[in-house]
C-alpha cells in the first residue's frame, strides 16, 4: 500500500510541470498583433488599411458614407420610395443622436483611423524594409488617414483627434478643434505628397496626384471653416493646377465613356479609385452603389427583376430641380448620360399598356420615363408605358447610370464589383476654378471649368457642329459664381457622394435645400450642417462629451 | 458456493414442495439496496398474519409463510416493498429509498452522501419526476422541479434547448450556464445528446459548499446526472415508448386580408405629398385603391378572398419516443446496457429531428480491492431546419408578415414564388417545398468514462478515471433557386464541421474512517487535467448546375463563397481537497479546497484558489428531540465558500488581428487590422456565497421540506466593457465590477392524502418556491451608472431603458406633438424632466427580465391502478421585450402583422400609433415592445394506470403502465391576452409553441 501511495506521488510530481505548460495558449487559427511587427505582416496592415475603404465608403446597409448620408437630403437628391434611412432626406425628428447609420458611420471611421495609426506607430519597429518601401506606404496610410478626418470634421464638425494606436482600454475622449484636425490632416498630405510616387507600382495604391487633389479639396473646405487662412483659396489652386498641368490625366473625349464597366474603369481620367473585382472571396463587401439609385422598375408591366436591370432599392431620387432645370438638355450630354430612362421586356406576356392590349416579347421597350408629357391620342399609338414626368414618383424616375452593374452573379446580390472612381481630372477642373473664383481670379476659372463643359457638350453630325456646341457650352467670367460652380459639380459629379459636404463647404446647404428639394425643406435648420454626435459615443465616454447644437 | 447448511435447507424445502404441501415453509432472504448494501433492521412482515421479523446485520431474514402470502418489507427511508412468496425459498429483496426522504442517499460532487449528512443546498430529483414529463432535452425534466432552478426553452423547433439558471444570473458574459457532470464526467454543452430515460436521477448543487468542489465551472451551479446502472439481482428488462400528436397552441393573431388592407391605406393617410400637399391616399380620388394596390391585391379586395399564410404552412407534428434497457448484475459483474430512439417530427414541414441513444455502463470487481468499469454513450441526431425560418419574423420574410392580399396558389394549384411585387418578398410557402431548402445537422457523440478503483486500505481508495468525449457534427445547406434566398438565382450551398475532441483524467483518492463510533471522516482528494479541442471548416459556394447535387458536390459549383478553417482549445488543471467530518450524527463540517488554472487568461492570473467551508447540525438526533412527535426530521445548515467562472472564448487576452479583403487592379490584396484590445490583466471571476438552510420533516416526514436563504457576490465581473469607438474599438473584456444575488428558496412535499390500504386514494404536492434578487453593486467607475452599455447600479443586468410611452398624440396637438419629437397619431413619451423637449435623459428603467418570483408545483393523485400528475410553472413580475412589436417594418403599411389597435383619426386610441408608410419603424417605436412577461403555465397533465399483478403475472411480466399525457395545454399570461402574442416564455419565437398529446406504454420484465 505504501508503495502504492508514493507511487501516486511520484506520478503527481512528474505530471505537474509538464500540465503546467499545457496552460499556456495554442493559437493557430487566429493572428495576433505581434504579426504588424514583421514586414510581411506591417504590408498587411497596409492592406487592412485599403480594405475599410469600402466599409466606409461604399459597402452596405449600415455602413457607407455614400449610400447613406452624402446623396439625398441635399438639392440634388430626395427620397425613392424604399423605406431606407429617409429621416437623411426628411431633416425630422428621427435624424437624431440614435440614428443608427449616424453611428454606423463614425464607427467605421474611428475603427479605420485605427487602423491607420497602428499601421503608422509601427513603421519604425518593422525591421528588413528599405526607407522607400516604408515611406511609400506610410504615404498611402496617411493619405487615407487624412481622407476619414477630412470627412469626420465636415460631418460633425470638432471631433476626437487619435493619431496613435489605441493600445490601452481609454474610456475618455475629447472633441478636438477643428483648427487641430485640419492641422494633423495637412501633415499627413504633406507628408504623402513628399513621398507617394507619381504613378504607383499597383493600380489602386495611393498617389502623390491624388494626395495633392485631397489636399485641394482640405483648402477649400478650410477655408470656409473657422480653421481658415488668407491663402488657403490660392494653396487649393495652386495643388489642383499641379494635378491638372504634371501626371499626364487626361478627360476623355465622351462624358458616356468615364463610367463604362470594366476595362473603362481604368481610364486616363481617373486619378484613383477604389478598388473591387468579381472574386467573391477578395471583393468582400464590394461596392453595393448600384443598389440605390436604381428604381423599382421589377412591378412593372413586362419587368421582373433580374441581374441585367438590378436590384433596385430606390432610395435616391433626384429632384426635380436636377431633371428639369439643371442641365441644358439641348448641348449637355451629362444629360442624357446620366440617365437611364429605358426598360426593355424581360417578362414577356400580354399586358393592357395606354389601354390596350399588347404583347410584349423579350427585348421590346416595356418602360420609357419621357421627359416630356404625352397626349392621349399620342399614347394609343405606343406599345410600352410611358411615364411622363407628371406621373413619375417615388418608386419611378430617372436611374442613374454611373453605378449600374450588370455584372453580378446574383439577382439580389449586394456587393458589386465596380471600382469606386474616388478622383476624377474633371472633378480637379471644378476644384481649380473654386478656388480660383475665391481668390478672386473668375478669368482662370472659367478656363478651368470651361474645360469641362467643352468636354460634356454633345457631339454635332460634324465635327464643326460639335465645336459650336463645346463653344456654347461656355460659360464667361461673369457668369461664373458659386452657385454656377455647384451647379456645374452637380452636373458632372452627380450622384458619386460628394454633394452634401459641397453644399455645407460652400455656406449653401440650406439656402439650396430649401430652393430645391421641397421634401428635405420642410424640416431643414441652420444646425443641420452638422450631423448629430451619436449618442452612443457620448453615453460611453466617461466626463462629458458634447453635442452639436440642435440635436 | 451454497454453503451445506443451506443445501440441506434447499433440498428439505424442495421435498416439502414436491409433496405438494401447503404449509407454511421457512423462507430466507436478503435485503439490500439498490447497489447491493446490506440493510438491517428492515422490518418483514406475512400480510394478514401477526408473524414477523427484521434483518439481521447481513441483512438476512427468514420467516415462515405459504406460497400464497404476501411478504412486506419496511424500513425507514425507503420504499415498502410486498412480495408474493410463490414458490420462492430464497429472496433477493432490493430497496429503493423512498421520495422526499432525508435519509436516502444523494450524489454530490466526487461522490455519494447520506441526505442526513448534506450540509450543502442540493436539490434532488427524483426517478419518478423525471419521468413524469417525456422531454427532448433532460434539461427540460427540471421545468418547476427544483427551487431556485430556472429552465426556459429557447426555441420551439424541434431539438431546440433548453436554457437553465440557477439562482440567477452572476456573469454578465463568462456564461451563466450550470456545469453538467455525467457519471462524474463534467462536460461541454448542454445535456441534448443525452437519451432522458437513461437517467436515474439529477442533483442541482446551488450553494458554493457544494459546487466549490468543481470550484473553477461550479460558480453557477453544477447539474450532476446519474445514469442507470446495473444492480445486484435478476436482469430486468424495461420498454418505455410514447407516441404523441402535436398541434399548434395558438396561431399569432394577425390582420386578415380586409384589416390589412384598411390598414395600408391607413399608411398612405398618413402621408401628405410635399409637393401636392394632399395624402398620398387620397379618400376624395375615386380610383385612390387602384393608385395603391397591385392589381392581385385589387382582385382579393373585390372577392373578398384572402390568404392566410399561417395556417396554409402549420401542420400537424408527431413525436415518439422509444427506449430499451436492461440491466443487471452478479457479485462480480453489473450491467446496463440502453438503447434509444426519438423523433420530434415539427408543425412546419421541414423540422424534425431524430435521435439514436446506445449507452453501455459496465461495472466489474477483479478480486476483493480492485474494480474496473466503462461507462459509454453513443449518440447519432439528425436535425432539419434548425436555422431556417418560414414562419419567420422578420420583416423581410415569412408567413407571419405576408400579405395576405397575395395568391399562394394560382387557379391549377401550382405554387406562385411571387405573390406580390414586393421585392423582398416570396411565397414563404416555397421554401417547404421538398427539397427547396435544406438545412441539417447531423451530429455523432461519444463521451466514454473508463475508470479503475483499488482500495488500498480499508476506506482508502484510489480511483483514475479517464473520459474522452468526442464529438462531430456537420452541416449541410441548400437552397434551390425558387426560395427567397436564392429568388430564381442559381442554387447555393454549404457545408460546415465541427470536430471536437475533449477529455478529462481524474485522479481521486478517498479515505473513509470512522473513530471512535461517534467520529466519521471522509477525505476526497482530486487531481484533474481538463482540455477542449476543437477544429471546424467549412466553405459555401454558388451556382450550382443541378438541384440535386443539394451540398453534396461544392466543387461543381461556378462560384466559391468561402472557405474557412478554424481551431481553438482550453486547459483546465485542478487540484481539490475535502474533508467530510461527522460527530455522532448531529454535527456535521465539510472544508473543501480547490485550485484551478485556466489557460484562458493572463499569464500571472492562470490560477483561482476556491476554499469553503460548511457546517451543519442535525437537531433531530439529539437527545432533546428524541420525544417529540412533531417533527421526524430538522437539520440546520450554514455554507460559506467561494467560486470561479471562467466560461470566456479562449485568446481573449492577445491583441486579435481580423482579416480584411482588398484587391489592386484584380490582384487580391488580403490584410488585416486590430480587432481586440490585449488585456493582459483578464483574470478569473469569482463569487462568494453564503448559504443557510433548514431542512425539516414534519408529522412523520407528512411534510417535509426545505427552505434556503442565501447572498452571492460575484467580483472581478468579466465584462465586455463597450467603449467610445473613438478609440477605434467597441468593447474589450475586462474583470470591472461587482454584483449580488439574493434569494430565498422553499422546497415543499407535502402528502396532504394518505391510505392505510394499498390503492386507497393519495395525493401528494410538491412546491417549490423561489425569488432571486440580482443587484449590480459597482461597475468599472465605481458606483457609477454605466448608461452605453445599459448597466445601472442597484439593478439586475438586464433591464429596459429607454423613453416611456404614455399614449399617442391625439388631433389638434400638432405643436406640442412637433415639439416632443413625434406627430399626430404618433407615439407621446413622457418628457421626465419637464424641459419641454424630448432628451436622453428623459429615457427610464422600465423594468427587468428577472421575476418577481418564480416556481412549480406537482400535484400527484393515485388510486388503485390509476395515477393523475399535473406539472404547472410559473414566472411572475417580469418584463419581455416582444420581438414584433414596434421593431423594423411595423406600422409601416408594407408588412403584415399583429392586428393592433392602431391610432386613426376616427380612432383615438392611446394604443398604438398611426400606420405610417414613411417609415421604417414608428418614431420611438422601441417603446412598443416592452411587455409583461409574467405567466402561469401547466406543463404537463398525466393519466397512466398501472395494471394489476394478476394481468401483469399473466403476461410474465413485473410491471404494465400505460399512460396519456398532455403537454402545455393552457398558459395563462397577459402576453398572450392583452398583446397578441404566442408564447411569453420565449417571445422570439421563430416557430410557435406545440401543445403535445402522448400515448405511452411502460413495460418493465
Amino acid at each position: 500500500m505504501k508503495n502504492s501511495l508514493i507511487k501516486i506521488l511520484l506520478i503527481a510530481c512528474l505530471v505537474c510541470p509538464a500540465c503546467n505548460k499545457m496552460l499556456d495558449e495554442d493559437i493557430r487559427s487566429q493572428v495576433v498583433g505581434d504579426y504588424l511587427n514583421t514586414p510581411t505582416g506591417w504590408q498587411s496592415g497596409v492592406n487592412g488599411v485599403y480594405a475599410t475603404l469600402k466599409n466606409v465608403f461604399c459597402a452596405i446597409e449600415d455602413n457607407g458614407i455614400i449610400p447613406q448620408i452624402t446623396v439625398f437630403g441635399t438639392d440634388t437628391y430626395t427620397n425613392g420610395f424604399d423605406g431606407g434611412f429617409k429621416m437623411m432626406n426628411f431633416y425630422n425628428s428621427d435624424l437624431n443622436p440614435r440614428t443608427n447609420v449616424i453611428y454606423s458611420n463614425w464607427r467605421n471611421l474611428y475603427v479605420a483611423i485605427n487602423a491607420c495609426n497602428t499601421v503608422i506607430d509601427k513603421a519604425d519597429l518593422v525591421p528588413g524594409l528599405s526607407d522607400d518601401v516604408r515611406n511609400t506606404r506610410l504615404g498611402e496610410v496617411r493619405f487615407i488617414r487624412a481622407e476619414y478626418y477630412y470627412l469626420l470634421v465636415e460631418l460633425w464638425g470638432p471631433v476626437p483627434l487619435s493619431l496613435k494606436e489605441t493600445t490601452t482600454i481609454e474610456t475618455e475622449a475629447t472633441r478636438a478643434p477643428v483648427k487641430d484636425i485640419f492641422a494633423a490632416i495637412i501633415e499627413d498630405l504633406n507628408f504623402a505628397i513628399q513621398h507617394l510616387p507619381a504613378v504607383a507600382a499597383n493600380y489602386g495604391r495611393v498617389t502623390k496626384p491624388a494626395a495633392e487633389q485631397l489636399l485641394a479639396n482640405v483648402y477649400l473646405a478650410k477655408a470656409t471653416s473657422e480653421a481658415k487662412e488668407a491663402d488657403d483659396y490660392s494653396k487649393a489652386a495652386d495643388l489642383a493646377i499641379d494635378v491638372i498641368n504634371n501626371y499626364g490625366f487626361k478627360l476623355l473625349d465622351d462624358f458616356g465613356k468615364v463610367f463604362e464597366q470594366g476595362s473603362g474603369e481604368k481610364n486616363p481620367e481617373v486619378i484613383w479609385a477604389i478598388q473591387n473585382n468579381k472574386d467573391i472571396i477578395s471583393n468582400g463587401p464590394g461596392n453595393t452603389m448600384h443598389l440605390y439609385f436604381l428604381m423599382k422598375y421589377d412591378d412593372l408591366p413586362g419587368m421582373q427583376r433580374d441581374i441585367a436591370n438590378g436590384r433596385p432599392y430606390a432610395r435616391f431620387k433626384p429632384t426635380d430641380f436636377v431633371l428639369n432645370d439643371l442641365f441644358d438638355r439641348q448641348l449637355d450630354s451629362r444629360y442624357r448620360e446620366s440617365f437611364k430612362r429605358v426598360f426593355y421586356c424581360n417578362k414577356p406576356g400580354t399586358y393592357t399598356i395606354n389601354g390596350h392590349s399588347v404583347n410584349l416579347k423579350a427585348g421590346d421597350t416595356a418602360v420609357y420615363l419621357a421627359d416630356r408629357e404625352y397626349t392621349p391620342e399620342e399614347l394609343s399609338h405606343i406599345d410600352y408605358n410611358v411615364w411622363p414626368p407628371s406621373k413619375q414618383n417615388e418608386r419611378v424616375f430617372p436611374t442613374l447610370t454611373k453605378f449600374l452593374d450588370p455584372q453580378r452573379v446574383g439577382v439580389n446580390d449586394q456587393p458589386g464589383s465596380r471600382d469606386l472612381l474616388f478622383f476624377r481630372l474633371s472633378e480637379t477642373y471644378l476644384t481649380a476654378a473654386e478656388a480660383l473664383l475665391m481668390s478672386g481670379r473668375p478669368d482662370e476659372a472659367a478656363d478651368y471649368i470651361n474645360v469641362v463643359r467643352r468636354r460634356a457638350a454633345n457631339p454635332g453630325a460634324t465635327p464643326e457642329e460639335t465645336e459650336a456646341n463645346r463653344t456654347a457650352m461656355e460659360v464667361s467670367p461673369a457668369q461664373l459664381d458659386i452657385d454656377f460652380i455647384l451647379d456645374e459639380r452637380a452636373r458632372e459629379l452627380l450622384g458619386e457622394g460628394v454633394r452634401w459636404i459641397d453644399l455645407v463647404r460652400t455656406g449653401k446647404l440650406i439656402e439650396r435645400v430649401k430652393k430645391y428639394n421641397p421634401v428635405s425643406a420642410a424640416n431643414i435648420q441652420p444646425f443641420h450642417v452638422l450631423r448629430p454626435i451619436p449618442q452612443i459615443q457620448i453615453d460611453r465616454t466617461s466626463g462629458t462629451f458634447e453635442q452639436n447644437p440642435g440635436y | 458456493m451454497l454453503s451445506s447448511k443451506q443445501f440441506l435447507f434447499l433440498l428439505v424445502s424442495t421435498v416439502f414442495w414436491l409433496t405438494g404441501s401447503a404449509q407454511n415453509n421457512p423462507i430466507s432472504g436478503r435485503v439490500t439496496t439498490g447497489d447491493g448494501t446490506p440493510v438491517s433492521g428492515v422490518s418483514v412482515t406475512v400480510k394478514g398474519s401477526a408473524s414477523g421479523t427484521v434483518t439481521d446485520a447481513e441483512g438476512r431474514f427468514s420467516i415462515n409463510a405459504s406460497p400464497k402470502q404476501t411478504l412486506a418489507f419496511s424500513y425507514v427511508g425507503y420504499k415498502a416493498k410486498e412480495v408474493l412468496v410463490r414458490d420462492a425459498r430464497n429472496l433477493e429483496i432490493h430497496l429503493e429509498p423512498s421520495d422526499n426522504n432525508l435519509n436516502s442517499v444523494v450524489v454530490i460532487g466526487y461522490g455519494t452522501q447520506k441526505k442526513s449528512d448534506v450540509t450543502g443546498a442540493i436539490s434532488s430529483i427524483s426517478e419518478k419526476s423525471l419521468r413524469e414529463v417525456p422531454v427532448t432535452d433532460p434539461a427540460q425534466m427540471l421545468q418547476g422541479r427544483a427551487a431556485g432552478v430556472e429552465v426556459l426553452n429557447t426555441g420551439n423547433k424541434p431539438g431546440d434547448g433548453v436554457s437553465v439558471r440557477v439562482r440567477g444570473r452572476r456573469s454578465f458574459n463568462a456564461g451563466n450556464d450550470p456545469l453538467y457532470v455525467i457519471d462524474g464526467v463534467p462536460i461541454t454543452g448542454g445535456l441534448n445528446d443525452i437519451n432522458p430515460g437513461d437517467i436515474e436521477s439529477m442533483e442541482i448543487l446551488k450553494d458554493a459548499s457544494a459546487t466549490a468542489i468543481y470550484g473553477s465551472r461550479g460558480a453557477n451551479g453544477v447539474i450532476i446526472i446519474t445514469t442507470k446502472r446495473g444492480r445486484l439481482g435478476r436482469t430486468n428488462v424495461n420498454y418505455n415508448g410514447y407516441y404523441g400528436i402535436s398541434t399548434i397552441t395558438r396561431y399569432a393573431d394577425l390582420m386578415n386580408g380586409e384589416q390589412f388592407a384598411e390598414y395600408k391605406r391607413e399608411s398612405r393617410r398618413a402621408v401628405i405629398d410635399p409637393v401636392t400637399h394632399k395624402p398620398l391616399y387620397d379618400d376624395s380620388d375615386p380610383n385612390a385603391d387602384s393608385k395603391l394596390f397591385e392589381p392581385v391585391e385589387l382582385q382579393s379586395i373585390a372577392s373578398g378572398t384572402y390568404t392566410d399564410y399561417q395556417r396554409l404552412m402549420i401542420k400537424k407534428g408527431h413525436s415518439q419516443s422509444h427506449a430499451l434497457n436492461v440491466n443487471g448484475g452478479s457479485d462480480k459483474t453489473k450491467f446496463n446496457v440502453s438503447l434509444g430512439y426519438f423523433q420530434d417530427i415539427g408543425i412546419i414541414p421541414g423540422q424534425d429531428y431524430t435521435r439514436y441513444n446506445t449507452r453501455i455502463n459496465l461495472d466489474q470487481a477483479i478480486g476483493k480491492r480492485f474494480k474496473l468499469g466503462i461507462s459509454s454513450l453513443g449518440t447519432y441526431s439528425i436535425r432539419n431546419g434548425m436555422d431556417v425560418n418560414p414562419y419567420g419574423q422578420s420583416s423581410d420574410f415569412g408567413a407571419l408578415t405576408e400579405n395576405p392580399l397575395g395568391k399562394a396558389y394560382d387557379s391549377a394549384g401550382n405554387l406562385i414564388f411571387l405573390p406580390t411585387s414586393d421585392g423582398l418578398r416570396s411565397n414563404p410557402l416555397a421554401e417547404l417545398v421538398p427539397g427547396a431548402v435544406i438545412n441539417r445537422e447531423k451530429r455523432l457523440r461519444l463521451l466514454n468514462n473508463i475508470y479503475g478503483e483499488v482500495e488500498l486500505l480499508d476506506g482508502l481508495k484510489f480511483r483514475t478515471s479517464f473520459s474522452p468525449d468526442l464529438s462531430e457534427s456537420r452541416v449541410g445547406n441548400f437552397r434551390g433557386s425558387v426560395t427567397n434566398t436564392r429568388r430564381l438565382g442559381t442554387p447555393s450551398a454549404s457545408t460546415s464541421e465541427n470536430f471536437v475532441f475533449d477529455y478529462t483524467w481524474e485522479n481521486l483518492v478517498t479515505y473513509k474512517r470512522k473513530l471512535a463510533k461517534k467520529h466519521s471522516l471522509d477525505f476526497t482528494g482530486l487531481y484533474s487535467v481538463q482540455t477542449h479541442n476543437l477544429e471546424n471548416s467549412g466553405a459555401s459556394v454558388t451556382g450550382l448546375p443541378v438541384e440535386d447535387m443539394q451540398y453534396y458536390n461544392l466543387g461543381a459549383a461556378t462560384t466559391i463563397g468561402g472557405v474557412q478553417s478554424a481551431f481553438e482549445n482550453w486547459t483546465i488543471l485542478s487540484y481539490m481537497a475535502r474533508v467530510n467530518y461527522a460527530y455522532d450524527n448531529r454535527f456535521l463540517l465539510t472544508l473543501t479546497g480547490r485550485a484551478d488554472g485556466s489557460s484562458k487568461f493572463a499569464d500571472g492570473h492562470r490560477w483561482g484558489y476556491f476554499p469553503s467551508v460548511a457546517v451543519g447540525w442535525n437537531i433531530i438526533n439529539e437527545n432533546f428531540m428524541q420525544d417529540n412527535n412533531f417533527f421526524s426530521a430538522l437539520k440546520l445548515r450554514g455554507t460559506y465558500g467561494r467560486t470561479g467562472n471562467e466560461g470566456i472564448a479562449p485568446y481573449q487576452t492577445n491583441g486579435l488581428l481580423i482579416r480584411t479583403q482588398y484587391d489592386f487592379d484584380g490582384a487580391a490584396a488580403f490584410g488585416y487590422r486590430p480587432n481586440s484590445i490585449p488585456n493582459t490583466n483578464l483574470r478569473w471571476e469569482s463569487t462568494a456565497s453564503l448559504n443557510f438552510g433548514v431542512d425539516f420533516g414534519i408529522l412523520n416526514n407528512r411534510i417535509s421540506g426545505s427552505i434556503e436563504v442565501y447572498q452571492s457576490t460575484t467580483t472581478d465581473l468579466l465584462l465586455p466593457k463597450l467603449l467610445p469607438i473613438s478609440g477605434g474599438f467597441e468593447s474589450v473584456l475586462t474583470n470591472i465590477g461587482s454584483k449580488r444575488n439574493t434569494g430565498i428558496e422553499l422546497t415543499l412535499s407535502t402528502l396532504n392524502v394518505t391510505s392505510s390500504k394499498k390503492g386507497g386514494f393519495e395525493w401528494s404536492t410538491d412546491l417549490n418556491l423561489f425569488t432571486n434578487k440580482e443587484q449590480i453593486l459597482e461597475l468599472s467607475q465605481g458606483k457609477v451608472d454605466d448608461i452605453g452599455n445599459r448597466l445601472f447600479i442597484g439593478q439586475p443586468a438586464v433591464v429596459y431603458y429607454d423613453f416611456q410611452k404614455i399614449g399617442i398624440w391625439q388631433l389638434g396637438h400638432d405643436d406640442e406633438a412637433k415639439q416632443y419629437g413625434s406627430i399626430v397619431g404618433g407615439i407621446k413619451v413622457a418628457d421626465l424632466n419637464n424641459n419641454g423637449v424630448i432628451d436622453p435623459d428623459d429615457r427610464k428603467i422600465l423594468g427587468s427580465d428577472v421575476p418577481k418570483l418564480a416556481g412549480g408545483m406537482t400535484n400527484r393523485f393515485s388510486y388503485k391502478g390509476l395515477d393523475l400528475s399535473v406539472v404547472l410553472f410559473a414566472r411572475l413580475g417580469y418584463m419581455i421585450q416582444s420581438p414584433v412589436l414596434g421593431n423594423f417594418r411595423f406600422l409601416s403599411g408594407r408588412v403584415n402583422q399583429y392586428n393592433v389597435n392602431y391610432w386613426t383619426k376616427d380612432n383615438p386610441t392611446n394604443d398604438y400609433p398611426q400606420p405610417n408608410s414613411n417609415q421604417e419603424s414608428p418614431i420611438y417605436g422601441s417603446t412598443l415592445s416592452y411587455v409583461d412577461g409574467s405567466f402561469v403555465k401547466i406543463r404537463n397533465i398525466s393519466l397512466g394506470y398501472n395494471f394489476s399483478s394478476e394481468i401483469t403475472d399473466r403476461l410474465h411480466a413485473e410491471g404494465l403502465r400505460v399512460y396519456f399525457s398532455v403537454q402545455d395545454p393552457f398558459v395563462f399570461a397577459p402576453y398572450v391576452s392583452k398583446y397578441h402574442g404566442i408564447d411569453p416564455e420565449f417571445p422570439t419565437n421563430s416557430t410557435p409553441p406545440v401543445r403535445r398529446f402522448l400515448l405511452g406504454l411502460n413495460i418493465h420484465l
